[in-house]
């Protein structure tokens, strides 16, 4: 049994608000980081989804298996959540396998673009799988899971988004070119 | 196939500045009320602690009682019109306890049972004074509803104490004594309306 597992099974026996603040400290910050970067920094609509998720992660915890880690877990949930939110506002959601720079948001910005902006501006499926791997330090395993893909997909998207982000960071001529290859595609 | 040098640029991108984006100071409290108000958790040990709770609360009631008893007497030999069960010489207060963050947290046992015994040695003190009426536990709200459904309160009562004050700042004089202020938690003080 994980570490996780142990705190999950222990709230789940004792119903205690002080065990599951336990498990909610120890996951708080990484799916607020995803929260926040899947809502393109809007504060407010990444709060909504946290909160979405703890409701929804405590309604299924007794299906969390307890040598997993909690961290994947909750990710996907909010993964699920956020395309459910964004199906109910009638936006286009792709799936993470379907990411491609074609789909890029083009930055508008005549300068490199910053760190949170360049993510921001990367399809939902390459900036979700670049943060659960290069930032939470999740295995492609658990990414996989987390997202309903398989371990190769998360492989492949980690590999694009690293190049785009890379390059949306580097400046304008790389941002050009980058286009030119999203048009390509079309 | 749209597939950008994959492995030249495979390098980890460096994220790290991303640690820095905390979640917001109050979310903890508000997820907790969320779950809190679905009856996602056990009752507080401080209100579970039964006997000792019911002891307080009991002792409230029950020299409530007694004190209603003496204030019936008064009225008997003085007679004054029967308003309500709540009628009497002086004006009668809902002092509600409320939940705050500090007191949410209260988990560890013996904290909650020091947490129970003030608040049993403050209603034995009111009652002593001839100020308490009665005394009762409130439950987690059962449910929460607005013209859109069901809403989520952040805050809710925890329990109730009725006291007997002349005025609204004297029942405040009494509310500033609960221990309930110490542990992070308030208490709101509401005239009782007679009818």
């Amino acid at each position: 049994m994980s570490e996780d597992g142990t705190l999950v099974s222990r709230y789940l026996r004792s119903r205690r608000e002080a065990d599951f603040t336990e498990l909610y400290r120890r996951c708080a910050p990484a799916l607020w980081r995803l929260a926040l970067r899947l809502a393109r920094g809007r504060q407010a609509e990444a709060d909504d989804l946290v909160g979405e998720t703890w409701l929804r992660a405590v309604r299924r915890l007794d299906s969390f298996r307890t040598d997993a880690r909690l961290g994947p877990w909750l990710a996907g949930i909010a993964w699920n959540c956020w395309r459910e939110r964004a199906r109910r506002a009638g936006r286009e959601v792709a799936g993470v396998e379907h990411a491609d720079a074609g789909s890029l948001d083009p930055p508008r910005h005549a300068e490199a673009l910053d760190l949170r902006a360049a993510l921001d501006s990367l399809p939902e499926g390459y900036r979700a799988v670049l943060l659960l791997h290069d930032l939470e330090g999740y295995t492609h395993a658990e990414i996989a899971l987390a997202l309903d893909i398989s371990p190769g997909t998360s492989k492949s998207q980690l590999s694009r988004g690293r190049a785009v982000l890379r390059r949306l960071l580097e400046g304008p001529a790389a941002q050009r070119s980058l286009r030119a290859q999203g048009r390509q595609i079309r | 196939m749209n597939d950008i040098e994959p492995h030249r640029d495979s390098a980890p991108t460096d994220l790290s500045a991303l640690l820095e984006d905390a979640p917001p100071p109050d979310q903890e409290a508000r997820v907790r009320a969320a779950l809190r108000a679905r009856g996602k958790f056990a009752a507080p040990r401080a209100w579970r602690a039964a006997a000792a709770a019911a002891v307080v609360f009991a002792a409230g009631i029950a020299v409530g009682v007694a004190w209603e008893r003496d204030r019936a007497a008064d009225r008997s030999a003085s007679p004054r019109p029967i308003e309500s069960g709540l009628a009497g010489a002086e004006p009668a207060w809902a002092l509600v306890l409320v939940d705050g963050p500090d007191w949410a947290a209260a988990a560890d046992p013996a904290e909650a049972d020091r947490r129970v015994a003030a608040l049993s040695r403050w209603a034995r003190r009111l009652a002593a004074a001839g100020r308490l009426v009665i005394a009762e536990e409130l439950g987690p709200p059962a449910a929460t509803l607005s013209a859109e459904g069901q809403a989520t309160p952040e805050t809710f009562g925890l329990g109730i104490f009725l006291v007997r004050a002349p005025d609204a700042e004297a029942a405040a004089a009494i509310a500033v004594t609960s221990p309930h202020l110490d542990h992070g938690g308030r208490v709101v003080v509401q005239p009782v309306v007679p009818h």
